[in-house]
């Protein structure tokens, strides 16, 4: 299972007197292996190859080599590139990467053996002196995916009732190897209790769709700001990602959210999980 | 495998036989038992890290019978927690009907050590018999309790820090552990270790038996600490003025701590959690 790498948006707001600033750490190692089959480990370079959506099509702004054990650092400041632009690293093992393309070539991977645990990289956010990580990726046949559905919570940002101290950002991510697949998507905002107040919010195919929370219970006129949001999308999916922050304290924390399918196990649980989706999207 | 027999193999076999059969071939590599493809109806858990060091931990919890009938549905989210030895500590439960709770957790009393814990779901009626009445036929599957914990570093913390549970299939009762230990795995998370931050690796055992993790520091090999982890047991690694990657070597397929940086500093506003 091979990965993209995602570069993070930079998030800004009227209350915070400094941007959230985004990066990612990559390392030249195979991040799981059975220890017999050490030998099987390549000792080699690779390549990192960085591209940004610019029109219809994916565009170089870097290759990097990177040597057997190294990390492979990129700052979204640091690059020619919007603060929300989409920005994807991808790893070969050749340095063979097309200037641009319409498609965004396919990852190598450093994978030796069928072990568990996908290849993963540090999503970073910085603010002032502080630094909070995630360990992720977007999934290589996740980018195949040109349609399917989306339906997710914000149970993981804190309490908003602090005024303007506290903000939290729900970050959606959607990468397409196909450059031109860039449609505008619905998505709706509910609280479970009310589904009859919907929220209708645009995001796009191929690019972080950045919500601030706060806004979302203003709009949606809540007046408890504890409550749990749902957010879906009858066309589109995206990996969601809670980024919340203490602007006094300078804290920061960063999250994904499971998909649904990861609250049930066994053979049978996806026929759970359409059951429950459909109910909720069909509303 | 040779890409034709698989190729012939998901073309002959049902999904589930593929599944089993997968599951057999990559045993060494598979971290939960091969009985865990002929059960269902049992109830899981991820396997949560107790700090006893923060001043508070919540909980996020999922109400699954509510999301799944759309509706408010009575359930006591249990929490059970486990000593650094794996033994039995104590247990707590709270009431809800909401989708999903945000639970401040007491945590054992008088804990100065990590530790771990176990969450599950009590209710008048299973989830299995739920699903039973409105799809009408029995589904093979069950409940897997994730959830998150937000460590928050000070009293007046405004915002935690949140991670998900580390690898679990433990079920309620903490007996029937599906986690298993296999052949050596070496995992290498892509994490930048620095020397100006401290780390404490905390590790839990989620299978039946002891495990002995090796942490090698990949730029001073001269290092290598080893620790032993008792059954449901809970051990962590303090790491100070070490700048690179760290490999994990154990017989866990899945072998990712959880990282608390800075947890010596908590004044810090450096303070951060991740699943590694």
């Amino acid at each position: 299972m091979t990965s993209y790498f995602p570069l993070l948006p930079t998030i800004s707001s009227n209350s915070l007197s400094k941007t959230i600033k985004s990066s990612t750490t990559l390392l030249n190692y195979s991040n799981n292996f059975k220890e017999s089959n050490r030998s099987k480990n390549h000792h080699k370079s690779i390549y990192i190859g960085t591209y940004k959506i610019e029109g219809l099509i994916w565009k170089i702004i870097s290759i990097k080599e990177c040597k057997y054990g190294d990390f492979f650092d990129i700052k979204r400041n640091s690059i020619d590139a919007n603060s929300d632009q989409m920005v994807v690293s991808l790893v070969r093992l050749q340095n063979t990467f097309p200037k641009s393309s319409r498609i965004l070539p396919k990852p190598d991977s450093l994978r030796i053996d069928s072990s568990p645990v996908a290849e993963r990289g540090s999503l970073n956010y910085h603010f002032e002196d502080t630094t909070t990580t995630y360990q992720g990726e977007y999934p290589y046949a996740m980018s195949n995916i040109d349609k399917g559905s989306f339906w997710s919570f914000d149970a993981l940002k804190e309490d908003l009732s602090q005024e303007e101290k506290v903000q939290s950002f729900l970050i959606l991510m959607n990468i397409n190897r196909d450059a031109e697949k860039q449609s505008e998507v619905d998505l709706d905002i509910y609280n479970p209790h009310k589904k009859n107040k919907t929220l209708n919010w645009k995001a796009r195919q191929n690019s972080f769709t950045i919500i601030n929370l706060r806004e979302i219970h203003k709009s949606l006129q809540s007046k408890n700001i504890h409550k749990t949001f749902f957010i879906q999308s009858k066309n589109c999916t995206f990996i969601p990602m809670i980024l919340n922050i203490d602007v006094k304290n300078s804290q920061l924390s960063f999250e994904h959210t499971h998909p649904p399918s990861e609250l049930l196990w066994g053979r049978d649980k996806l026929k759970v999980i359409k059951f429950i989706k459909e109910k909720w999207i069909a509303k | 495998m040779d890409s034709k027999i698989k190729s012939f193999i998901k073309k002959t076999l049902s999904k589930s036989s593929v599944e089993i059969l997968s599951s057999i071939y990559n045993r060494e590599s598979n971290p939960l038992s091969l009985k865990s493809n002929f059960i269902f109806n049992v109830n899981i858990s991820d396997f949560f890290v107790w700090n006893p060091y923060v001043a508070r931990t919540d909980f996020i919890a999922e109400n699954i019978r509510a999301l799944f009938t759309g509706k408010k549905e009575e359930v006591i989210h249990c929490f059970k927690f486990f000593s650094d030895k794996g033994d039995f500590l104590s247990e707590e439960k709270y009431k809800s009907d909401d989708f999903f709770s945000k639970i401040t957790l007491s945590g054992p009393q008088k804990s100065s050590i990590y530790s771990s814990f176990i969450h599950y779901v009590e209710a008048k009626r299973s989830f299995y018999d739920l699903v039973k009445i409105h799809l009408k036929k029995n589904n093979l599957f069950g409940e897997k309790n994730r959830g998150y914990c937000i460590y928050y570093p000070k009293k007046n913390s405004l915002v935690g820090s949140s991670v998900h549970g580390n690898f679990g299939g433990i079920s309620r009762k903490g007996m029937n552990l599906l986690a298993r230990k296999r052949s050596f795995h070496l995992y290498t998370p892509a994490y930048r270790f620095e020397s100006q931050n401290s780390y404490d690796l905390v590790f839990n055992n989620p299978t039946p038996s002891m495990i002995t993790i090796q942490i090698m520091l990949n730029n001073n090999l001269d290092t290598s600490p080893i620790i032993q982890i008792n059954s449901l047991g809970t051990k962590s690694f303090r790491l100070n003025n070490f700048s690179g990657s760290i490999t994990f070597r154990s017989k866990l397929p899945i072998c990712r701590p959880i990282l608390f940086k800075n947890v010596d500093k908590l004044d810090s506003g450096n303070f951060d959690v991740l699943h590694s």
